[in-house]
C-alpha cells in the first residue's frame, strides 16, 4: 500500500467518521463540527489525487471548499444562535417541525 | 248506458266527501251521505239485476285501457252477468242496511265521518272487486277491501291491539295475495288475456295440462284462502273482531270473507279442468267447516263464536265449489250472507247495550229486556243452524247433498259436513242460552242501562230476520238464474230423489240434536260442562287455543324473520358488508398513509440516513448490473 | 312550445338562478329562497310543457340542442328530450321545487349556499337524464356529486363527514369504472368511423366484439349498480340517507338514485346488447337478493330514515328486476317505478322532515299522529299504500307490470330450457309484496297509532306544505290510476329497447341452427 492509497483510505475513513456523527449526534453543535470533518475529508482526497496526477483543478477545488465551508459556518452558526435563543436547546430532537 | 260505472263510483263518491269534509258537516248529514249513496248504489243494482233478467245478456262497459304494451293490454271495463248481479245484490243490499244500522251504533263515536268515509271506501272496493271485467279489477278491488278492512279493524287506533289485529289482517291477507298474483300470471302466460270470458273461454276449448291446470287452481285457492279466512290462512279473522261490530258484518260476515268463494266461482272455467285442485278445494273446505265449527264451540266472546261459525260456513261454500256445485255455493253465501249479518248485528246490540260487553259469561237473561234483539237473534240462528224453513236449511242442504252426490263428492266429506253441521247447532243453542237465558250475570250498574236498540238499529235487524226466514224459498229459482254462467256438471240422477230425502232428514235430525244436547248442556246448572271440559283436557286446550296456528304462526315465521333481520342482516351482514366496502379499504389506505407519514420525522439525520441508504441502494444496483 | 329553446332554456334557467344568488348579499332576506323557487317552478312549467306536449312519437330533433363542444373529440353539447328519460326530466323537476317548499321555513334555507346546491344539482341531474352524448352524460354523472357532497358536508348530521366521504368515494370508484368504459367506447369510434364520437347515436351502431361489451357492460353495470344501489353495492346507503339533510335525502333516494337505472336503460342494454342478455339472469338475482334483503332489513329498523333507506333499496331491486327481464311490460313497469318510487320516497322523508321540524330529534318516539295532524297522518298514510303497493296507487301499476313481465320472461325461458334461475327469482320476488306490506305498516302503525299521551302541542301540515305535497300525491294517483296515456310516451323507446334484446336472442339462436345443420344433413345421408 502506497502513501496516495494509505491518504485516501484516510480520508473515507474520516468521511465516514463525519457522517456517523452527523447521524448520530444529538447536538447541533457535534453535527456541524462532524459535517466539517466530512469536508476536510473531501478535501484530504482532493489534495492527494491533486498530488498524485500533479494538477491544479484538485488543489483549486480545496479554496473553493474552504471558502465555502467557512461562509457556511458563519450562516449556520447565526442560525444556530437563533434556534437556541427560540428554543432554548442544542438537541437536534427538538426541532422535528418537518414530522408528518 | 253508464250506470253500470256509477255503482261503484257512488260510495267512492260519499268516501271522498265524508273523508275530505266529514268532519266539518253535521252529523246526520254525514249519515244521509253514507247511507243515501249506497242506497242509490242498491237502486241502480236493482234496474241493472231487472235489464239482466228480461235480457239474459250480461251487460259489459269498457270504461279505458289501463295499461297497453304490445304484450300486455288491460283494460277498465266492468261486467254484470249473472254471478256479479247477485254479488252485486247482497253487497250493496247488506252494505246499505249495515250503513242505516251503523249510524245508530256508532251515534257516540267521535270520529262518526272517518267510519262512514271508510265505510264507503270499503263498498266502492268491494263493488269494483265484484262488477270488474278481468283479473286486475277484481284484483284491485280485492286488495282495495283489504285495506279497508284493515282501516277499519284498527278503527279505534289508540287500542294497540286493535292496530296490531287490522296488520295481521293484511298481511296474512298478502300472503295469499300472492297465490292469486302468480295465479293470474300463470293463466295469461297461456291464455294471453286476463278477461274472465276469455280464461273461461280459452280453457274449456284447450287445456295446457294437468300439472298447470291443478297448480293454478291451488294458487287461486291459496289466494282465496287468504281473502276468505280458510285453513291455513284463517288466523286473522277472529282478531279481525277487533273492529266496531257492524263491520264485523259487512266485512268479516258477509260480503269481504266470501270474496274468495266469488273467486272461485268465476274461475270455475280453471277449476272444472283442474280435479285435484277440485279435490283439495272441497277437502279444505270440509277441513274449515269442522274445525271452525269445533273452536266456536270453546269460545266466550260472542262476536268470536261468530267469526269462527263464519270461517266454518264459508268453508261449506268452499266444499261446494270444490264439488263442482258452484251454485250452490253462491246460494249459501247469499243466505249466509243474511242470517249472519243478523246475527253480528245482534250481536252489536246486545253488544251496545252492554256497554261494550263481549263476554258472554257475562250476560245472561237478556231476552226479558231486550226482546226484540232476542227474537232476531234466534230467527238468525235458527237460520244458520239449519233449521227448516229457515234459509240456512236449503242452502247447507244443498251443499250436503252435493257431497253425497257429486261425482268427487262421497259418504267421509259428507258425514265431516253433517257432523259440522250438528256443532254449529250446538254451539249457537249455546250462544243463546249464555245470552238471553238463565241467570243474569251482568255487574248491576251495567244491567240497569240495557235498553232495546234504537229505530235504525232495531228495523235493520227485523228486515235481516225476515230474510232470514223467507230467503231460501228461492232455491230453485236461484240456481236457476245462475246456471248460464255456472253450468252444473253435476248429472243429478231422478232416481236419487229417494236419497236426496233421506239426507234431508239426516241434516234436520243432527240439527235438532245439537240443539237438544245445547239445551241438555246449559239450559240449567252446566256441572255436566264443565266435567266434560276437565275429562279432556288437553284436547279442549288444543281446540280453544285455535289449534295453536297463531302460536305457530307467531313464535315460528314471524319470529324466525324478525330475528333473521335484527340478528343475522342488521348485526352480521351489513356489519361485514360495512366492513369489506368502506372500512377495509379506507382503514387500509389509511395504514399505507400512515406507514409512509411515519418516515417523515422531521429529524434532518434521518433524512440524511434516507439519502444515504439511497445512495448505497443505487450504487450496489449500479455495481450488480455492471 | 315543443322546440329546441323550451330543451335549453331546461336546463340553462337553474344555473342562470344558481348564477345570480351570489349577488344578492340580503342576509336573512327572503328574497333568493322566493328567486330560487321562481327558478325552479320556471323549470317545472317548462318540463310540464314538455311532458304534455310530447306524445312519444314527436320528432327528436324538435326536442334537441346539439352543439359542438370541442368538435376534434367529438364531443357535443347535445341535450334531448326522448322517450327514456321524459319521465325523469318530469320527476328532477317536480322534485325540486317540492324539497324547497317543505324545507322553506328551515335554518338552510337561509343560506344562499344551499340554495345554490339545490339549482346547481337540478341542472346537472337534468343535463344527465337529458344528455344525448357519452362525454356529456359522463360529465353530468359526476357534476351530480359535488353539490351533493357539500350538502352532506355543510348541512348534514353528527357524523356528516363520514357520511360525505363514504358517498362520494363509493359512488366515485363506479364513476372511474364508468370513465374507462367512456374511453373505450370513443377509442372504439377512433377505430371504426375514423374520427372520435361519443354521440350516443352513432355508439349505438358501433359493433362491439364480445371482449369489448363484456368491458364496456361490468363497467356501466357497476356504476349504476353503486349509483341505485342494489346489493351488494349498498354499504354507502343507510349513512348517507341518515346523516344527510332532508333535501338530500329526498333528492337522493327520489332522483339521484334514478340514475343507476336510467344509466342501465341508456348505456347497458343499448350499448353491450349480447353481453345484456347473458348477464340479465345474474343482475336479476342481485336485483331480487336486494328486494328480499332490503324488506327484511326493513322490518326490524327501529328508526324511522333507516326504514325507509332500506325500503328504498327494496324498491330499487324492482326497478333493476323489472329492466334486465327486457320484457315490454317489465321495462315499462320499471319506468312507473322510477316515477313512483321517486315521488313516493321522496315524500315520506319529507314528510320525517316536516314531523322533525316540528318535534326536534324527538320525532323518532312519535306515536298517535292521526291525533295531533291528521292532514299529516293521511298524506303519510298514502305514500305508505303507494310504497305497499296497493291498487289505485303508482306503485300497484309499476310493480304488477315488472313482477307480470318478469313471470312471463322466467317462464319462457325456463319452456324453451334456459334454466329455472328467472322464474324462482321472480316468484321470490312477489313475496317482496308481503315484506313490504309488513314493514311499510308496522311503519304506520309506530307513528300514525296509539294513544295520545300529552298534548305535544303539534301544528298540522299549513297550506304550503299542502300545496308542495299535492303534485306529489297527484302522480301517485294517476300512475295507479290511468297509467296509459303516460305509457304510451315512453311506448317507442321501450319497443325500441326490446327489440335489441329480442335481436339479440335471435342472433344467438342462428349460430346453434346453423351448426346443427350439417349435423342433421350428415345423419341424413
Amino acid at each position: 500500500m502506497d502513501r496516495y492509497q494509505f491518504l485516501v483510505a484516510l480520508a473515507g475513513l474520516i468521511f465516514t467518521l463525519g457522517l456517523l456523527g452527523v447521524v448520530i449526534r444529538r447536538n447541533l453543535l457535534v453535527v456541524m463540527m462532524c459535517l466539517e470533518i466530512m469536508l476536510n475529508a473531501v478535501v484530504l482526497s482532493f489534495v492527494t489525487t491533486a498530488v498524485r496526477t500533479q494538477s491544479i483543478p484538485g488543489v483549486a477545488m480545496t479554496f473553493f471548499i474552504y471558502v465555502a465551508a467557512s461562509c457556511e459556518v458563519a450562516l449556520a452558526m447565526a442560525i444556530m444562535v437563533i434556534l437556541v435563543r427560540r428554543r432554548h436547546s442544542l438537541d437536534v430532537g427538538t426541532f422535528q417541525d418537518l414530522k408528518g | 248506458m253508464n250506470h253500470l260505472m256509477l255503482i261503484p263510483l257512488l260510495p267512492l263518491v260519499g268516501f271522498l266527501i265524508n273523508g275530505l269534509i266529514g268532519s266539518r258537516l253535521p252529523r246526520w248529514l254525514v249519515s244521509v251521505i253514507a247511507c243515501g249513496l249506497p242506497a242509490a248504489a242498491f237502486a241502480l243494482t236493482i234496474g241493472a239485476f231487472t235489464l239482466l233478467r228480461t235480457t239474459g245478456t250480461p251487460i259489459a262497459e269498457t270504461l279505458f285501457t289501463w295499461v297497453g304494451a304490445a304484450d300486455i293490454k288491460v283494460d277498465v271495463a266492468l261486467y254484470f252477468d249473472q254471478v256479479s248481479a247477485v254479488m252485486c245484490l247482497v253487497v250493496t243490499g247488506v252494505g246499505t242496511l249495515i250503513h242505516i244500522y251503523s249510524a245508530g251504533y256508532m251515534s257516540h263515536d267521535k270520529s262518526f265521518a272517518r267510519y262512514f268515509a271508510y265505510l264507503n271506501l270499503f263498498l266502492f272496493f268491494m263493488l269494483t272487486l265484484v262488477l270488474g271485467k278481468n283479473l286486475i279489477m277484481l284484483f284491485a278491488g280485492w286488495e282495495g277491501v283489504g285495506l279497508a278492512s284493515y282501516l277499519l279493524i284498527g278503527f279505534w287506533f289508540e287500542d294497540r291491539e286493535k292496530t296490531n289485529a287490522g296488520l295481521k289482517a293484511f298481511v296474512v291477507n298478502r300472503v295469499g295475495d300472492t297465490g292469486f298474483v302468480l295465479a293470474a300470471f300463470l293463466i295469461f302466460y297461456f291464455t294471453k288475456t286476463l278477461d274472465f270470458q276469455g280464461i273461461n273461454g280459452y280453457f274449456a276449448a284447450t287445456q295446457p295440462s294437468l300439472l298447470i291446470m291443478n297448480t293454478i287452481g291451488i294458487l287461486l285457492l291459496f289466494g282465496a284462502c287468504g281473502k276468505s279466512a280458510q285453513i291455513p290462512l284463517h288466523v286473522w279473522l277472529p282478531d279481525a273482531m277487533a273492529g266496531p261490530t257492524p263491520v264485523s258484518a259487512l266485512i268479516h260476515a258477509a260480503t269481504m270473507v266470501t270474496a274468495g268463494v266469488y273467486l272461485l266461482s268465476r274461475m270455475s272455467g280453471v277449476f272444472l279442468h283442474a280435479p285435484l285442485a277440485m279435490d283439495v278445494v272441497a277437502w279444505g273446505g270440509a277441513l274449515t267447516a269442522f274445525v271452525g265449527a269445533t273452536m266456536g264451540i270453546t269460545q266466550y266472546n260472542i262476536k268470536k263464536v261468530l267469526a269462527y261459525s263464519t270461517m266454518s260456513q264459508i268453508g261449506y261454500m268452499f266444499m261446494a265449489c270444490g264439488l263442482g256445485a258452484f251454485d250452490a255455493g253462491m246460494f249459501h253465501l247469499y243466505t249466509h250472507a243474511l242470517f249472519k249479518a243478523c246475527l253480528f248485528l245482534g250481536a252489536g246490540a246486545i253488544i251496545h247495550a252492554l256497554h261494550g260487553e263481549e263476554d258472554m259469561r257475562k250476560m245472561g237473561g237478556l231476552w226479558r229486556k231486550i226482546p226484540l234483539t232476542f227474537g232476531t237473534f234466534l230467527f238468525a240462528s235458527l237460520a244458520l243452524s239449519g233449521v227448516p224453513p229457515f234459509a240456512g236449511f236449503f242452502s247447507k242442504d244443498e251443499i250436503l247433498w252435493n257431497a253425497w252426490s257429486a261425482p268427487n263428492g262421497s259418504p267421509a266429506i259428507w258425514a265431516i259436513g253433517w257432523i259440522a253441521a250438528g256443532m254449529t247447532a250446538f254451539y249457537m243453542t249455546r250462544a243463546i242460552i249464555m245470552t238471553f237465558f238463565g241467570e243474569s250475570n251482568v255487574p248491576e250498574k251495567v244491567e240497569a242501562g240495557i235498553h232495546e236498540a234504537p229505530f235504525s238499529m232495531a228495523s235493520v235487524l227485523v228486515i235481516l230476520a225476515a230474510l232470514s226466514l223467507v230467503g231460501g224459498f228461492i232455491g230453485t229459482r236461484f240456481t236457476g238464474f245462475l246456471s248460464p254462467v255456472l253450468g252444473h256438471p253435476v248429472a243429478e240422477g231422478a232416481a236419487a230423489g229417494g236419497m236426496e230425502h233421506i239426507l234431508m232428514g239426516a241434516s234436520v235430525a243432527i240439527a235438532a240434536c245439537g240443539i237438544l244436547l245445547g239445551c241438555f248442556l246449559y239450559l240449567g246448572k252446566r256441572t255436566l260442562v264443565e266435567k266434560i271440559r276437565d275429562a279432556v283436557g288437553p284436547i279442549y286446550r288444543l281446540v280453544s287455543n285455535g289449534y295453536y296456528f297463531d302460536a305457530f304462526y307467531y313464535k315460528v315465521v314471524v319470529r324466525c324473520v324478525d330475528w333473521v333481520s335484527e340478528s343475522v342482516l342488521a348485526k352480521v351482514t351489513e356489519t361485514t358488508f360495512n366492513f369489506v366496502a368502506i372500512e377495509l379499504p379506507s382503514g387500509g389506505i389509511n395504514m399505507v398513509s400512515r406507514l409512509f407519514s411515519s418516515l417523515q420525522t422531521g429529524n434532518v439525520q434521518a433524512y440524511v440516513l434516507y439519502v444515504l441508504l439511497g445512495l448505497a441502494l443505487i450504487l450496489w444496483w449500479g455495481v450488480a448490473h455492471a | 312550445m315543443l322546440n329546441p329553446t323550451t330543451v335549453l332554456a331546461l336546463f340553462v334557467l337553474p344555473l342562470a338562478f344558481a348564477l345570480i344568488l351570489p349577488v344578492m348579499t340580503e342576509r336573512g332576506s327572503v328574497l333568493p329562497r322566493i328567486v330560487t323557487m321562481v327558478g325552479m317552478l320556471g323549470v317545472l312549467a317548462l318540463s310540464v310543457t314538455i311532458f304534455v306536449g310530447y306524445d312519444g312519437s314527436t320528432d327528436p330533433q324538435l326536442l334537441a340542442v346539439n352543439v359542438p363542444w370541442i368538435a376534434s373529440l367529438g364531443v357535443n353539447f347535445h341535450l334531448g328530450v326522448d322517450g327514456m328519460n321524459i319521465y325523469l326530466m318530469l320527476l328532477t323537476s317536480l322534485l325540486f321545487p317540492v324539497v324547497l317548499a317543505c324545507t322553506w321555513k328551515t335554518a338552510h334555507a337561509d343560506k344562499k349556499l344551499y340554495l345554490g346546491l339545490l339549482l346547481i344539482m337540478e341542472t346537472s341531474l337534468l343535463g344527465t337524464f337529458l344528455s344525448q352524448n357519452l362525454m356529456l352524460f359522463f360529465v353530468f354523472w359526476e357534476a351530480v356529486l359535488i353539490p351533493m357532497f357539500i350538502l352532506i358536508l355543510t348541512f348534514g348530521g353528527e357524523n356528516r363527514r363520514k357520511a360525505a366521504m363514504t358517498f362520494f368515494m363509493y359512488t366515485m370508484v363506479g364513476s372511474i369504472l364508468l370513465l374507462a368504459a367512456v374511453i373505450l367506447l370513443g377509442v372504439e369510434s377512433l377505430h371504426q368511423t375514423g374520427s372520435w364520437n361519443f354521440e350516443f347515436s352513432t355508439l349505438y351502431h358501433l359493433h362491439l366484439s364480445t371482449t369489448v361489451q363484456m368491458f364496456v357492460f361490468v363497467a356501466v353495470v357497476l356504476a349504476c349498480l353503486i349509483k341505485c344501489p342494489v346489493f351488494p353495492f349498498h354499504s354507502w346507503l343507510p349513512l348517507a340517507y341518515y346523516e344527510a339533510p332532508a333535501a338530500g335525502t329526498a333528492l337522493m333516494a327520489g332522483a339521484m338514485s334514478k340514475m343507476g337505472a336510467f344509466g342501465l336503460l341508456k348505456l347497458a342494454i343499448p350499448l353491450c346488447p349480447q353481453v345484456s342478455v347473458a348477464f340479465a339472469p345474474t343482475i336479476i338475482l342481485l336485483a331480487v337478493i336486494s328486494i328480499l334483503y332490503g324488506a327484511v332489513l326493513a322490518l326490524r329498523q327501529q328508526d324511522f330514515k333507516k326504514l325507509i333507506a332500506y325500503s328504498s333499496l327494496s324498491h330499487m331491486g324492482y326497478i333493476v328486476l323489472g329492466i334486465f327481464c327486457l320484457q315490454q311490460s317489465s321495462i315499462h313497469g320499471s319506468l312507473f317505478q322510477i316515477l313512483s318510487h321517486g315521488v313516493a320516497v321522496a315524500g315520506l322523508f319529507l314528510m320525517l322532515d316536516l314531523l322533525e321540524q316540528r318535534l326536534g330529534a324527538s320525532y323518532k318516539q312519535l306515536n298517535a299522529l292521526s291525533i295531533y295532524a291528521p292532514r299529516l297522518a293521511v298524506t303519510l298514510m298514502l305514500f305508505i299504500l303507494a310504497s305497499v303497493a296497493l291498487p289505485l296507487t303508482s306503485g300497484f301499476t309499476s310493480e304488477f307490470l315488472i313482477l307480470f313481465g318478469g313471470f312471463q320472461h322466467g317462464l319462457q325461458l325456463f319452456n324453451t330450457g334456459n334454466g329455472l334461475l328467472v322464474l324462482v327469482c321472480v316468484i321470490l320476488a312477489c313475496s317482496g309484496m308481503v315484506l313490504g306490506a309488513g314493514y311499510m305498516l308496522r311503519f304506520a302503525r309506530a307513528i300514525l297509532y296509539g294513544k295520545a299521551n300529552e298534548e305535544i302541542g303539534m301544528k298540522d301540515m299549513n297550506l304550503r306544505e299542502t300545496i308542495a305535497f299535492v303534485p306529489l300525491l297527484a302522480i301517485v294517483v294517476i300512475i295507479g290510476i290511468w297509467p296509459y296515456p303516460v305509457m304510451i310516451k315512453a311506448q317507442n323507446a321501450v319497443e325500441q329497447l326490446t327489440a335489441l334484446a329480442a335481436g339479440t336472442q335471435q342472433v344467438q339462436a342462428l349460430p346453434q341452427t346453423t351448426t346443427t345443420l350439417p349435423i342433421g344433413g350428415a345423419d341424413g345421408h
